[in-house]
């Protein structure tokens, strides 16, 4: 298993009049063929623009991509040609969106959509193209689908109109799809049908996937690796069980926290009324980011140096990389700060049973 | 289980739905005016398109001696020497005031020597001789055929028709005709031309329905010399004549040809420059929306009309009449297609912010083929609305042209060309008729408006019909 994808110090600005907002500063991540990769963080965070920097699609002007690399098997796609380009997109990385209701052309018939990108790529005829397009219906699971091919967008619901969205990702049976929360205008148990559909068609081309959601729910269930960005960067790179088992950012484990349980006790042992835990404040202006840590001013751990220089991001064990200073070797030698497992405790909860059912399956 | 019931269960959809066009149309159905300019809108084309049949001359045949004849009067009922039957005709007249140029019709001894052409371009032999006694009647004839057909006095050809006319005076109907066939004329190229003529007597000409008239080429798809209706003796004019002689009503349909074409194809250029131009200058922002834009208002802020007029101007005058068709036609897509590039700009700037648009980038598209397939076909419903809307004012553009002379030219007719004589106040003033063209105008311009409003409606979501 090679690796696929391998993006270093990507930056991608905005240039505004009188101001960068610093949209994307400085990732670096590898995605491996086949693997599964979820991408994290709140909204404004970078995640979407990240992968518009990968499809090379960032609005420009303002939008730019000022650093960085992007190999793609071997190529670096920031310095191929806007040709050559689009000949990678919608043929080795293709995208589904957020809006199945907004993504499809309503003028056009569904047939067309989908035989447009054959077309493209695969230089098939209007009629080859279709008679393909009515066979990846039907891989999606849609039934009647030379009827189908023949109606419009607004004619669908929207599982329907979603699956025809990964239908025309599939059609060329990329290397690489990216789903940019594919899932959250959809209801819950679409939702599960659309994710189930997605690893099967993973499972049997061997595509590599990234999930970019703020749907901790998905991540758990379908991704291996999850990266969690803060403000631009990656906070905490990790594989998925041990990110839920055990989440060391503080980012991370606010977010974990912030998750209702239920059945979850109303009181504390000490009586007190529990309430949702909420990571307080909000992002920093993408403006002016904080010289020290960004995370810093919403942190409950944060301590004087976080506000003084900006961690860098290091693996602290195996396969798990995080941006903060707790992890340092300093301040673990020094006893007066948390200890990893105290730290679990702000969250985590909620996805013991999920840890617990991979552990058993895992035994298995 | 029925292929019925398999369809009801199919997923998220209970039934078939209705195509976008099906459901325009059914919404177009109910606008009444809409339907009612579609109508006549239709009518107008047609018959712009049978023009050759349905008129009962050609464009451009006239009759010197009757300038600004009236429209002729029908009577339905004819009391021949059998009594009266339904057999409609129409007196043939001739100037009998020289200087007010009005009309009476010729007395009932008239005998007419009249020629049936056999081809097109050859001038018609129309003799009338009204004299009071056979003798100088026949003297008329003689004479007038003779200088027509240029055949000597004593040949057989003429022996034929002079003993056609005695049997002519001495038949007791007075509304007889007798049809003489003459020798074909040979000529120097040895090719053979079918002669023939009719004697009429009496001063009716009879209207019939697939009259015998001009030669034309239907549709280019065969000669004939069947019009729709009309009198094979000549004479009657629906609408009157101009000071040419010639049929107000066949130059009329023959003028819709180019009048109501300009429009259709006027608007069609216009709106595909203006989709182009509006697409590129809204997708691609920046210099060139800013280069496309500032000259699309630098030739909206000129008044179109001077535009139009000096344009014309500048262009040489000395063309054919189709090379100044299609010089009207791009003059008036050039004066329209700014504002039409605007609109669809606008449109432009907000498809291309749309989710479908960039799921479009990220399948590989091109920016071209973004335009053309995604974002174009979203700005349809306005383009249509557009060209309907568009077409009055070319249909008016082409006829101040031709009006002031700057357009097609005679022998050609157009609407606005033929509305041209109304600059001259003392023809209006007494030869009112000559201003039917510029009814039709009204009425083209009007049908158009009432569709585009039909179709509006129609393509609207937000309207309520």
């Amino acid at each position: 298993m090679g690796t696929l994808l391998d993006i270093q110090e990507l930056r991608t600005y905005f240039f505004l009049p009188g101001y960068a907002v610093r949209a994307v500063d400085g990732i670096s991540f590898t995605v491996q063929e086949g693997e599964t990769l979820g991408i994290v963080g709140e909204s404004g965070c970078g995640k979407s623009q990240t992968s518009m920097s990968i499809m090379r699609l960032v609005p420009d002007p303002p939008g730019k991509i000022i650093q960085g690399s992007i190999n793609f098997e071997g190529r670096d796609l920031l310095k191929i040609s806007e040709e050559e380009m689009r000949s990678v997109r919608g043929n080795d990385i293709s995208m589904i969106f957020q809006e199945p209701m907004t993504s499809l052309n309503p003028v056009l018939t569904i047939g067309f959509q989908i035989a447009e990108v054959l077309m493209l790529h695969r230089g098939l005829s209007l009629l080859e193209a279709q008679k393909e397009a009515a066979s990846l219906l039907s891989m999606v699971g849609i039934s009647d689908s030379e009827e189908r091919l023949k109606e419009y967008p607004f004619q669908l619901s929207g599982g329907l109109r979603q699956r025809v969205m990964i239908a025309i990702a599939m059609a060329c049976q990329p290397k690489l799809l990216i789903a940019d929360e594919p899932t959250t205008a959809l209801d819950v148990t679409i939702q599960a049908q659309i994710l189930r559909l997605i690893r099967k068609l993973q499972d049997e081309r061997n595509m590599a996937t990234m999930f970019i959601t703020h749907d901790l729910a998905v991540i758990a269930n379908f991704t291996q690796r999850v990266i969690v960005m803060y403000a631009g960067v990656i906070v905490e790179d990790s594989p998925v069980l041990s990110l839920f088992r055990k989440p060391l950012h503080p980012y991370s484990q606010g977010l974990l926290g912030s998750i209702p349980v239920l059945n979850e006790a109303k009181r504390t042992d000490q009586g007190q009324r529990r309430h949702l835990y909420t990571i307080p404040g909000s992002l920093p202006d993408p403006k002016r980011f904080p010289k020290g840590c960004r995370f810093a001013s919403r942190c409950p751990k944060a301590m004087k140096q976080c506000w003084e220089a900006e961690p860098e991001l290091v693996e602290v064990e195996d396969g798990r990389k995080v941006r903060c200073f707790l992890y340092s070797p300093e301040v673990r030698t020094n006893p007066t700060v948390s200890s990893p497992e105290v730290l679990a405790q702000f969250g985590g909860k909620t996805w013991k049973a999920e840890v617990q059912r991979r552990e058993k399956a895992a035994k298995q | 289980m029925s292929t019925q019931d398999t369809a009801i269960l199919r997923e998220g959809m209970t039934e078939k739905a209705e195509s976008i066009w099906n459901h325009n149309f059914r919404r177009f159905r109910k606008h009444t005016l809409g339907k009612t300019g579609f109508a006549i809108l239709l009518v107008l084309y047609l018959s712009a398109l049978f023009a050759d049949f349905l008129s009962p001359y050609s464009m451009s045949w006239g009759d010197n001696r009757k300038p600004y004849h009236s429209p002729s009067p029908v009577s339905l009922l004819y009391q021949g020497p059998d009594g009266t039957s339904l057999r409609p005709y129409t007196y043939e007249f001739r100037i009998d005031n020289v200087a007010l140029r009005t009309y009476a019709p010729v007395p009932e001894h008239t005998i007419r020597a009249i020629s049936y052409e056999s081809r097109l371009g050859v001038n018609d032999m129309r003799v009338v001789a009204t004299d009071p006694t056979p003798a100088r009647r026949r003297s008329t004839i003689r004479t007038g055929v003779i200088r027509h057909y240029r055949i000597a006095p004593d040949s057989p050809d003429m022996q034929k028709v002079l003993w056609a006319l005695e049997e002519l005076e001495a038949s007791p109907d007075p509304d007889a005709r007798i049809f003489i066939e003459l020798d074909p004329a040979v000529s120097t190229a040895g090719i053979e031309n079918a002669r023939s003529m009719v004697l009429v007597k009496g001063n009716k000409n009879f209207l019939s329905f697939f009259s015998r008239g001009i030669p034309y080429s239907f549709l280019g798809l065969f000669e004939t010399n069947r019009h729709f209706f009309g009198s094979d003796t000549g004479g009657y004019f629906p609408l009157g004549t101009d000071t040419g002689g010639r049929d107000l009503f066949s130059r009329l349909l023959h003028g819709s040809r180019i009048s109501l074409s300009v429009g259709l194809v006027g608007a069609f250029i216009t709106i595909i420059v203006g989709l182009l131009v509006g697409g590129m200058a809204g997708y691609f922002g920046g210099f060139i929306d800013n280069i496309l834009m500032r000259f699309s208002e630098v030739l909206i802020s000129i008044p179109s009309i001077y535009l139009l007029f000096s344009l014309r101007a500048a262009l040489p005058t000395d063309l054919s009449s189709t090379e100044v068709y299609m010089i009207i036609i791009l003059i008036l897509s050039f004066l329209g297609w700014p504002s039409v590039a605007r609109v669809i700009r606008g449109q432009v700037l907000s498809i291309k912010n749309e989710d479908f648009i960039l799921s479009a980038r990220t399948m590989g598209l091109s920016n071209m083929k973004i335009i053309i397939r995604h974002v174009l076909p979203s700005t349809l419903s306005y383009a249509i609305i557009q060209t309907t809307l568009l077409i009055p004012g070319y249909i008016l553009g082409e006829s101040a042209l031709s009006l002031l002379g700057l357009g097609i030219s005679e022998p050609q007719s157009s609407w606005g060309l033929m509305l041209a004589v109304g600059r001259n106040f003392r023809v209006v003033n007494d030869f009112p008729f000559v201003l039917v063209p510029g009814f039709f105008i009204f009425l083209a311009i009007l049908a158009w408006n009432f569709f585009g409003d039909g179709i509006r409606d129609a393509l609207d979501p937000k309207s309520k019909h």
